[in-house]
């Protein structure tokens, strides 16, 4: 049988157990779908590991490092932003600090390319953003597909293999025409992961929240839910009323504290203390 | 029809709605049982206030997003003491606090010249004696406080000091109900029982007891009561997720997902002419 992780260093020199390294995505190219789910908290990330998801991604906030804990074996890729680093300097250094808490690569998403080749010196693997991408949707006219006609299709392409120059590994692909987005697949070395750009990609792509049924925002087009979670939360903050209710009820009343709760004084010590009480009047 | 919240000022001069004010609960001092809860998050925070919850309190790490969750009920924050080493640094953070809308600021293991200090800027405090978790030591380890004379004066005296301090509340943790029965009636404070019998002012206990968190260690103290058990909820929540993520991947395996209606599909004609154009395409490495 073979084995489900295997064990792997990570760049911050930690030894682990990964369910895959990044030669492994590489060489499953054209031969295995892979999926892959945008975490933002260390329940969701735990799940996904349970559930057999071949890779996460997820933000450099606060919570990583509990996410990093929670799914300590999936091939993790956070983000880097590229807002608060305006330099290549800064951006390295940023990618530099997200690798040492743990990540096995890096998006770098809306990045100038020169940095991209600049960290790819460092041989950190990274993936990057085409198509729609949410920051950039100004140069395309707004929130819409992209790629439908062969002139856009081209400057997809070209946008593809320049950040495969990089060294990039991955590339995720928004609001592609599945058919255009499965030929492009056949002409570049990097693994394409599609979020809303059909299933001839190398990867699919969805946000947990979406999954769950708890989105944020308009549930998009290409997205599906496989649970209600805004329901389920819903019910779950009922239980939390009731149970302070009862516990309010229950105060009020005087059932809690019962004697079960309580600590008890000897009579004597007790007589005492309020003697010594008397005298304080 | 008369409003359940009153109007208040906070010490930053915001106008925001409350369900007490500092006096209202000191006019209340044995009239009226009341209740607070240690919140850790906005869900907690918003299903407090809906219930009714008299008081809550909670630490800074998500302050914010729980002022907003439950943005009428009084609420008091915590401090990590330890990061402040001086009275002007503990008084910034209590401005920094009051600034996002606390009402009031718990100081259970500070210096007592640094409450002083911060009780002259009228800012209402809480204190706390008896068994305090940061100063066990001095006690004896996890254990009630109070139990002979001689503790139990000392808990008198040291609910005093914070009294003369000008503290408005006192939380009284695992001291015999009989000699809080007794303090409370000597102090103008309100006392907070937790664990300390139901002759406090208050009674208090922690959101993740009360929901029943961690049923399966020690960590419910015998003064706690579990209401729910939501161990339970969240292990079915969890597989809830597990089981959406396999749906997923095995939908993605099987080509199920995406479909047609989840994609987008470029003409034929643009596509023919994009294979032609990309045939004759070089990226000039």
């Amino acid at each position: 049988m073979k084995k489900k992780y295997k064990r792997v260093f990570s760049i911050n020199n930690d030894l682990g157990y990964r369910n895959y390294t990044v030669r492994d995505i590489i060489q499953l190219k054209g031969k295995r779908k892979l999926t892959q789910v945008r975490v933002t908290n260390a329940e969701e990330a735990a799940a996904a590991e349970e559930a057999g998801i071949d890779l996460l991604l997820t933000g450099p906030g606060p919570e990583f490092s509990k996410i990093r804990k929670a799914a300590a074996k999936t091939f993790m890729t956070v983000g880097v932003p590229f807002i608060e680093n305006p330099s290549k300097r800064e951006a390295t250094k940023k990618a530099f600090e997200i690798i040492e808490a743990g990540a096995d690569s890096l998006m770098c998403q809306n990045w100038n390319l020169d940095w991209m080749k600049h960290l790819s010196k460092f041989r950190i693997p990274f993936q990057s953003h085409v198509g729609f991408i949410p920051r950039r949707t100004t140069w395309i006219g707004g929130i819409r597909s992209f790629g439908k006609t062969a002139k856009e299709a081209m400057e997809l392409l070209r946008d593809i293999k320049n950040i495969e120059n990089t060294g990039a590994w991955g590339i995720e692909v928004e609001l592609v025409p599945q058919n255009i987005l499965a030929e492009i697949t056949k002409m570049t070395s990097l693994v394409t992961i599609s979020i809303g750009s059909g299933n001839a990609a190398d990867a699919q792509f969805l946000f947990a929240e979406d999954i769950l049924g708890q989105s944020q925002i308009q549930f998009p087009r290409h997205a599906k839910k496989y649970a209600d979670f805004e329901k389920l939360m819903q019910k779950i903050q009922k239980e939390r009323v009731n149970a302070f209710k009862e516990f309010n009820s229950e105060v009020r009343s005087n059932k809690f504290p019962s004697k079960k709760n309580i600590i008890s004084i000897d009579k004597k010590e007790l007589i005492n203390f309020k003697k010594f009480l008397t005298n304080q009047k | 029809m008369k409003s359940k919240y009153k109007k208040v000022y906070s010490l930053t001069h915001k106008a925001g709605f409350r369900n007490y004010t500092v006096r209202d609960l000191l006019d209340l001092k044995s009239k009226k049982k009341l209740t607070q809860i240690n919140v850790v998050s906005p869900e907690e925070a918003a299903a407090a206030e809906m219930a009714n919850i008299d008081l809550i309190i909670t630490g800074e790490n998500r302050l914010k997003e729980i002022r907003q969750a439950a943005p009428n009920t009084f609420l008091t924050c915590g401090i990590k003491y330890t990061e402040h080493a001086s009275k002007e640094s503990i008084t910034k953070k209590c401005f920094e606090l009051i600034e996002i809308g606390v009402d009031s600021i718990h100081t259970n293991s500070w210096n007592l010249n640094f409450i002083q200090y911060v009780s002259n800027f009228n800012i209402p405090l809480q204190g706390h004696v008896g068994f305090v978790p940061m100063k066990s030591t001095w006690t004896g380890g996890v254990k009630p406080v109070g139990k002979n004379l001689s503790e139990a004066i000392k808990v008198y005296e040291d609910i005093k000091v914070l009294e003369k301090i000008g503290c408005w509340a006192v939380e009284v943790e695992c001291v015999p109900a009989d000699v809080l029965a007794e303090i409370t009636k000597m102090t103008k404070m309100l006392t907070i029982s937790i664990g300390s019998g139901a002759k406090g002012d208050v009674q208090f206990l922690f959101a993740e007891d009360i929901l029943g968190y961690h049923l399966d260690s020690t960590k419910t103290p015998r003064h706690a009561k579990n209401y729910k058990n939501f161990d339970d909820t969240l292990k079915s929540v969890h597989k809830k997720r597990v089981d959406a993520f396999i749906k997923f991947q095995s939908d993605v395996v099987s080509k199920k997902f995406p479909s047609q209606k989840h994609s987008v599909i470029a003409d034929k004609k643009e596509l023919l002419k994009f294979k032609n154009l990309a045939s004759k395409f070089n990226d000039g490495n």
